[in-house]
């Protein structure tokens, strides 16, 4: 059998974008399963509803994702709890190495509270360097620098205060 | 040229260009400059090393036997997939054209020199070899990934997910393809 190594040596030269080559890797065995993942989720592209399933549901994915694409999906604007519906899964403690965070149409005060609170965890995170907006509504009291203390570079593609 | 010698103590007289596509050898040879001295290689057999050193018009590139019946022809033979039948005539010169310059440059192998290939490539850090390549299904024109049996098969591997770690991986990966 390959060891580990090779097997991410092996890896390491797909092309990130060749999903379907790492999806298929990923369903070999449990070694090639991490390594895969890995590859996988270093881009993600997802809702901040998704994204938080994700983290409830398999939060060992947390640490791959490096560069993160937040889309508006719609679900991101319905209030998740409901007074029907049981509670949403407490988020775990985020462990992370994010350092690239996007956000393309998304209205702040529309998205529900506890996807807000999951939106300045991940700002919180000590890896988050980068942030690039397009087509955002924030309030003119939200502040990035001070809610991202590690933030170099925000980028701003338009978007109101 | 460079004097290789190998784990079998077999000596090889190899042109440097060629030996210099390892990271390993390519180091070593600026380590200790102009030299007659036999370089070693005690991880790497003479069998693997004429493989890994094969010259070629581009990388040397490997296909496990059995997968193609590989010639200077345009016929692929592909065991599991039959060749598509209903093809205009432009998809099949396209399909033909891709197969055979990119086939020329295979060499086939068996499973056990696969693995030694595999292993002397990451000793002698051989990029060209650690290459998508055996993941890819050759047999489609579009080199599509295999399937996941197919790299087990491949590689020997055995399937030790449970059903329920198999349906969880395909819903994580759902993710992974969200936009």
């Amino acid at each position: 059998m390959l060891p580990a190594e090779i097997v991410e040596s092996i890896l390491d030269f797909l092309d990130l974008r060749d999903k379907p080559t790492l999806l298929s890797c990923s369903l070999v065995s449990r070694i090639w399963v991490q390594s895969s993942q890995q590859h996988l989720f270093r881009t993600t592209t997802i809702s901040l509803h998704r994204l938080r399933r994700i983290l409830v549901e398999s939060p060992h994915l947390a640490p791959y994702i490096r560069t993160l694409e937040i889309i508006n999906d719609g679900f991101s604007f319905l209030p998740v709890t409901s007074h029907s519906g049981p509670s949403p899964a407490p988020l775990p403690h985020l462990n992370l190495s994010l350092h690239t965070l996007s956000l393309a149409n998304i209205v702040w005060n529309q998205v529900s509270e506890i996807l807000q609170q999951l939106f300045l965890a991940l700002l919180r995170q000590p890896t988050l360097t980068t942030i690039h907006l397009k087509s955002c509504q924030f309030p003119p009291s939200f502040h990035f620098f001070p809610a991202a203390p590690s933030l170099k570079r925000l980028t701003i593609n338009p978007v109101d205060f | 040229m460079v004097l290789l010698v190998t784990s079998d103590n077999e000596q090889f007289q190899t042109e440097k260009d060629i030996v210099e596509r390892s990271v390993l050898i390519k180091n070593m040879l600026e380590d200790v400059g102009e030299s007659d001295q036999p370089i070693p290689l005690p991880n790497v057999s003479s069998s693997v090393l004429k493989k890994v050193t094969q010259p070629s018009t581009g990388p040397t590139e490997i296909d496990v036997r059995g997968r193609y019946l590989s010639t200077a022809s345009t016929t692929v033979e592909s065991p599991s997939r039959p060749p598509i039948l209903e093809q205009s005539q432009d998809e099949t010169r396209k399909r033909t054209t891709d197969i055979s310059e990119w086939d020329q440059k295979f060499i086939t192998v068996d499973q056990e020199m696969l693995f030694e290939i595999i292993l002397a490539a990451n000793y002698l850090d051989i990029k060209s070899l650690l290459c998508r390549r055996w993941l890819q299904d050759g047999s489609q024109h579009d080199q599509g990934a295999r399937p996941p049996e197919e790299i087990r098969k491949l590689f020997n591997i055995v399937n030790d997910f449970t059903p329920e770690e198999e349906a969880q991986i395909k819903k994580e990966n759902e993710w992974a393809e969200d936009r």
